[in-house]
């Protein structure tokens, strides 16, 4: 059972593949725990940055690769957090309204409650649009923290109160244990969130959006519910940013700590639980190596790794066949399937059947023939197979080939579009490269990132 | 609060609008045709204000300086579409948003590289330095203002005729109702991508130069300018001219009074707005876009 459904998922919904599961903790633990053994004070708040942009690295990736919902304002909430803590629990003057545990539960509900009224005017958008108005989200945030008196301008606020301290350690220990604890607890979270049906659900609307509504779900209160998970964790990776020196600033949710959050989730590998850790690891490492060797222009490396994970590492280094292809060159074979996780796209419907729910086993199924022998059969008989798959990874269903394209018909019934589906047929045929066919032929190059890209 | 200052504030108002529109037309077509989402919009603008701030300081002409804007972003773009863009027009946005945010930071370190971090003024050229007097108990209005005013409306003027009236506004319509088939119909559209793409790039650098008399020049324009015509793009629809204009109309609108009448909340006027289209028209105001 576990090995089909590794196989079936292929590498990137892949809960239960290998190397991905929570167990890593157990490896990651012990070596994330180090430090306390050789660091102290301040070196301790400064490692805590891994820590807490991995936990906001694998929140905006649950949004992005399970969800399928790019969003530019993701600092925004992780501002929130932090303001929230500092505000709640520690206000100077008057005595602080919560002690650190009650701060960082505030601060957590104060993010959660900003991403669930914000979602809602979000997510009536997709693609591109949902891209530009998360990005207003995060710059609202910005302009409210930055002009208004009551938040202290450019300058932030400063904690008052002495920094929590339990288990005998002192501030700044007790401080790292607090992160590394929250950082294992947010693993288990998406672990947890990934393999449950809601996230099963969320994966479906990724693939097939129209297929999942016509069996009767409502796509919006789900990634309404993944926008505000997304956001309270990030509002509590905030919270403890907050504490790390104790000061925050309108610059955590300058859009372009949004941009950087991204780049960590694609370069780790978007669709997997551990991809957006490594992406944060690699990402702050440079970052700190850069602003230490190049205080003046450290921007242009991080630049740089951005265009180039672009160019060459769209699917990124966890899961995305990468890693697979290493082992089968090693090996002579790799994981199932053909290896690419495109294959995924087809088995959409499929994946769907392994909830072990056996009413839905039945409703999935048939819905997806019917789906199959609507949508797509005449479709197929205009197309090479291989562009009928393809087609099939058009997530939006419009059945342009374009993953956006600012309208969402969803029917996919042929009411218009499929004069462009024949042209598609068409230009598959003559072998020149039409979209669809360059959508998937990306894949040519060998970097595993396929029609899928989201 | 009398009616002059309101109606004051309106002509400002426009005058914004308009600027904003030059920034967020070369945009939303960009989107619409390319299908790119480019983040490195903003640098546009931001070197069309350092190169005239520049070009100006160094050879004293203003004029002569806005032309220099005008040949180096064409030459830049030209350089970026065929170097960067062209290579991810078939990617997902999210690769678009990476790589475009990398150009971004880049592009804002060579500015740094080649200039400083530091606010410049610019004084606009000496033969627009004067007012025009509007009239009894009215405040004069400076002249620069009323020029650019112009200016950018002539340049939208030419753009509706562009878009409306050549073949090569036919080519960019077709592309953005639908690429396949205008592709399938022989249209060319490698270089009508880095057409529309140069446009739009210029469009933003002058924008930036014929607002940097009034602004100033600084380090964070291009975000500024980016996310401003964003909101612009999600509230006049993508690809859409007249929805691009309508939107930057309005919020260059909103802005001004948000700036004049609640200074505390100023910055987040254009949002109030975007978020109240969004509620009443998710696809923009004028939602033509299929």
């Amino acid at each position: 059972m576990f090995s089909r459904r590794a196989a079936r998922h292929g590498a990137r919904g892949g809960s239960g593949a290998s190397a991905d599961g929570a167990w890593l903790l157990i490896l990651v633990l012990p070596a994330l725990l180090s430090p306390l053994l050789f660091a102290e004070g301040f070196e301790l708040q400064r490692l805590a940055r891994f820590p807490i942009f991995a936990m906001l690295a694998m929140s905006l990736a649950f949004l992005v690769g399970s969800a399928g919902l790019v969003s530019l304002g993701h600092a925004g909430f992780f501002a929130a957090g932090a303001y929230g803590f500092a505000m709640l629990a520690g206000s100077c003057g008057a005595p602080p309204l919560f002690g650190a545990a009650g701060g960082l539960a505030a601060a957590t509900a104060t993010a959660a409650l900003l991403a669930l009224a914000s979602g809602v005017f979000a997510l009536r958008t997709r693609g591109i649009y949902f891209l530009m108005v998360t990005l207003a989200i995060g710059q609202v945030v910005f302009y409210a923290l930055l002009d208004i008196p009551f938040f202290g301008g450019s300058d932030g606020i400063f904690l008052c109160g002495a920094p929590a301290q339990f288990f005998g350690l002192d501030g700044s220990r007790s401080y790292y244990v607090l992160v590394s604890a929250s950082f294992a607890l947010t693993v288990l979270l998406f672990w947890f969130l990934r393999r449950s049906y809601f996230g099963r659900l969320l994966r479906a609307g990724e693939i097939a959006e129209s297929r999942l509504e016509a069996l009767g779900y409502a796509v919006f209160p789900l990634h309404l519910a993944a926008f505000t998970v997304a956001g309270a964790v990030a509002g509590f990776a905030g919270a403890l940013e907050a504490m790390r020196f104790r000061i925050v600033n309108p610059e955590l949710s300058d859009w372009h700590v949004s941009g950087l959050l991204l780049v960590m989730v694609v370069l780790g590998g978007r669709g997997t639980l551990w991809g957006p850790v490594l992406g944060a690891v690699l990402i702050i490492g440079a970052e700190e190596v850069l602003v230490t060797r190049y205080p003046e222009d450290w921007r242009v490396g991080i630049g740089l790794i951005a265009i180039l994970v672009a160019l060459y590492l769209p699917g990124g280094l966890w899961g995305s066949g990468l890693w697979r292809r290493v082992t089968r060159s090693i090996f002579g074979r790799g994981g199932g399937g053909d290896g690419d996780g495109r294959s995924m796209a087809f088995a959409g419907a499929d994946s769907l059947t392994v909830n072990g729910d056996g009413r839905s086993v039945a409703l999935v199924g048939e819905a997806s023939v019917t789906s199959h022998d609507v949508g797509s059969s005449e479709r197929r008989q205009l197309m090479p197979a291989g562009a009928a798959r393809k087609k099939l990874n058009d997530n939006d269903g419009d059945g342009d080939g374009r993953h956006v394209s600012g309208h969402f018909d969803g029917d996919g019934d042929g009411d218009g579009d499929d004069g462009v589906v024949v042209n598609d047929g068409g230009v598959d045929g003559d072998g020149d490269g039409g979209v669809v066919v360059n959508d998937g032929g990306v894949d040519d190059d060998g970097d595993g990132e396929g029609g899928r890209l989201k | 609060m009398s009616l002059s200052l309101i109606l004051l504030q309106l002509v400002n108002g426009v005058h914004y609008g308009l600027l904003l529109f030059l920034v967020a037309g070369g945009l939303s077509l960009i989107f619409g045709l390319l299908g790119v989402i480019n983040l490195a919009h903003g640098s546009f603008y931001m070197f069309g204000a350092w190169i005239v701030w520049w070009a100006t300081t160094t050879t004293g002409n203003y004029w002569f300086a806005l032309a220099a804007v005008v040949i180096f972003v064409a030459a830049g773009a030209w350089v970026l579409e065929r170097a960067v863009y062209r290579r991810v027009y078939e990617s997902s946005p999210l690769v678009h948003v990476l790589l475009t945010y990398g150009l971004a930071l880049l592009l804002d370190e060579l500015r740094s590289a080649l200039w400083d971090d530091e606010v410049h003024s610019l004084a606009a050229p000496e033969s627009l330095r004067g007012f025009i007097d509007l009239g009894e108990g009215l405040p004069s209005y400076p002249l620069w203002r009323v020029f650019v005013s112009l200016l950018c409306l002539c340049l939208a003027l030419g753009l509706w005729w562009l878009s409306a009236r050549t073949r090569l506004g036919a080519a960019v319509r077709a592309g953005v109702e639908r690429r396949e088939m205008a592709e399938g119909l022989g249209l060319n559209t490698p270089r009508l991508f880095s057409c529309i793409f140069i446009l739009g790039a210029v469009l933003a650098a002058v924008s930036g130069a014929l607002a940097a008399p009034i602004s100033s020049v600084y380090p964070g324009l291009d975000s500024q300018a980016l996310i401003l015509s964003f909101v612009v793009v999600v509230v006049g629809g993508v690809g859409s001219l007249s929805g691009a204009f309508v939107a930057a109309l309005l919020l260059g609108v909103a802005d001004t009074f948000g700036r004049t009448f609640l200074p505390e909340a100023a910055s987040v006027a254009v949002y109030v707005v975007m978020f109240a289209v969004l509620v009443w028209r998710p696809e923009g105001v004028l939602a033509s876009r299929r």
